[in-house]
């Protein structure tokens, strides 16, 4: 039965890998991980009886944290990511914008740009920081 | 008794094993991102609880018995909560599910009197 | 006040420590209450501790709650497995958003997870009481805006 049901769990995490590989957007591939790392708490409890050695009870637990922790950390890396990249893209647009319209005149966009660079980078992060554990807090 | 006990736990195990399997099948072939995530939440939900209840039942009434049941409960709690952070992003980032019209994060009219 | 808060937290977990690995080998329990005390002050320097997420006091009322949602989630899981592997044709994706009636964050928290546990309904937003959820089917949409996981979580909160 013990064998039986490793087996099972097993095949779902291949199942899982596929959708890593095949998923079309990022959030299919994290959707697979999450799957992937949630089967590998079920087997290693599993396993723990099948061999006799309950201590990888202890594993299972900390690899659910490290799991959980790791699927969150990474949906904030890309929604920061991806904010970011829309920052730079309208930054950039501004800038063609800025540098056609005004050509004659380099004066207020050019030493005015790195502070301001600077000032958006930061609190992007940490605003992204803060609303990652406000999902967790909500939810 | 002991055998009782052993077939009971072994069906409990296995029925886990076959939801887990099947969430495995709906996270490969549902349509689109939102279901995939109801297939995947199939194992999320009744897989663990009969497998490690399962177990449970094998080891009988021991300090094992205690963390099968603390794992239980910690997953229980984290995979909800893990599909609903990543179901928001997805849609704070822009990927609307078929038929959702509204925008994120955004009341109801009538629950303005809360 | 504070202070009793602190202390039940730090005990609690002691208790986790001790479980995890004290009981297999000999402990060095200055180890395990300094690491205590650590988590505690990361926790509160972190602002994750706040008072109204925690639903202690109503925890008694939570037993009858979770044998409810373990049959619902039987139910659900059961038409979701047939769904699975049936034709696809039987999808009928569908968002539907409803108010939730209890309002604090520990119901509001509760009933956005239990909404998730029960395959065939996801919750993708809330946003003070308006809980958006993804539904699967047209029936699963039904019987979660007939309402009764809404009501019983209002029972268990009721403020």
């Amino acid at each position: 039965m013990l064998l039986v049901t490793a087996v099972a769990i097993l095949a779902t995490m291949a199942l899982a890998l596929a959708r890593a590989i095949l998923g079309p957007s990022v959030y299919d591939r994290v959707l697979a991980v999450n799957m992937f790392g949630t089967k590998t708490v079920l087997l290693l409890a599993v396993m723990a009886f099948a061999v006799g050695r309950t201590d990888f009870l202890d594993l299972a637990l900390a690899y659910a944290l490290i799991n959980f922790i790791g699927v969150l950390a990474v949906l904030w890396f890309v929604k920061d990511n991806q904010q970011h990249q829309q920052q730079h893209q309208q930054r950039r647009r501004a800038r063609r914008d800025a540098t056609a319209s005004a050509a004659g005149d380099p004066a207020p966009t050019g030493p005015s740009h790195p502070p301001a660079v600077q000032q958006d980078h930061l609190p992007a992060v940490a605003e992204g920081g803060s609303s990652v554990s406000k999902d967790a807090d909500k939810s | 008794m002991n055998g009782i006990l052993d077939i009971v736990s072994g069906l409990l195990m296995v029925s886990g094993a076959l939801f887990v399997l099947a969430g495995g099948i709906g996270a490969l072939r549902m349509p689109d991102f939102y279901t995939r995530i109801h297939g995947a939440s199939l194992t999320d939900s009744l897989g663990p609880v009969l497998v490690l209840g399962g177990l449970m039942l094998q080891s009988g009434l021991s300090l094992v018995t205690l963390k099968l049941a603390a794992v239980l409960l910690f997953l229980m709690i984290t995979s909800p909560t893990a599909s609903y952070a990543l179901a928001n992003a997805a849609l704070l980032s822009g990927l609307r599910p078929a038929g959702y019209a509204g925008t994120p994060g955004e009341q109801l009219e009538k629950g303005e009197r809360s | 006040m504070q202070a009793v808060r602190l202390v039940a937290a730090i005990a609690m977990l002691y208790l986790v420590w001790v479980l995890w690995g004290a009981l297999m080998k000999t402990p060095v329990w200055q180890l395990g209450l300094v690491s205590c005390v650590l988590v505690l002050w990361l926790t509160l320097r972190m602002g994750l501790a706040r008072n109204d997420l925690l639903g202690v006091h109503l925890l008694h009322r939570m037993p009858r709650y979770w044998v409810w949602l373990v049959w619902q989630m039987v139910l659900s899981n059961l038409q979701v497995l047939k769904l699975v592997l049936g034709p696809r044709s039987a999808l009928q994706p569908r968002v539907v958003e409803f108010e939730a009636e209890a309002g604090s964050p520990f119901a509001l928290a509760l009933l956005g997870n239990s909404i998730t546990i029960t395959p065939g309904t996801l919750t993708i937003d809330i946003a003070q009481r308006k809980v958006t959820v993804h539904c699967l089917t047209r029936e699963t949409a039904d019987e979660l805006l007939e309402g009764s996981m809404n009501r019983r979580i209002a029972q268990v909160d009721p403020d």
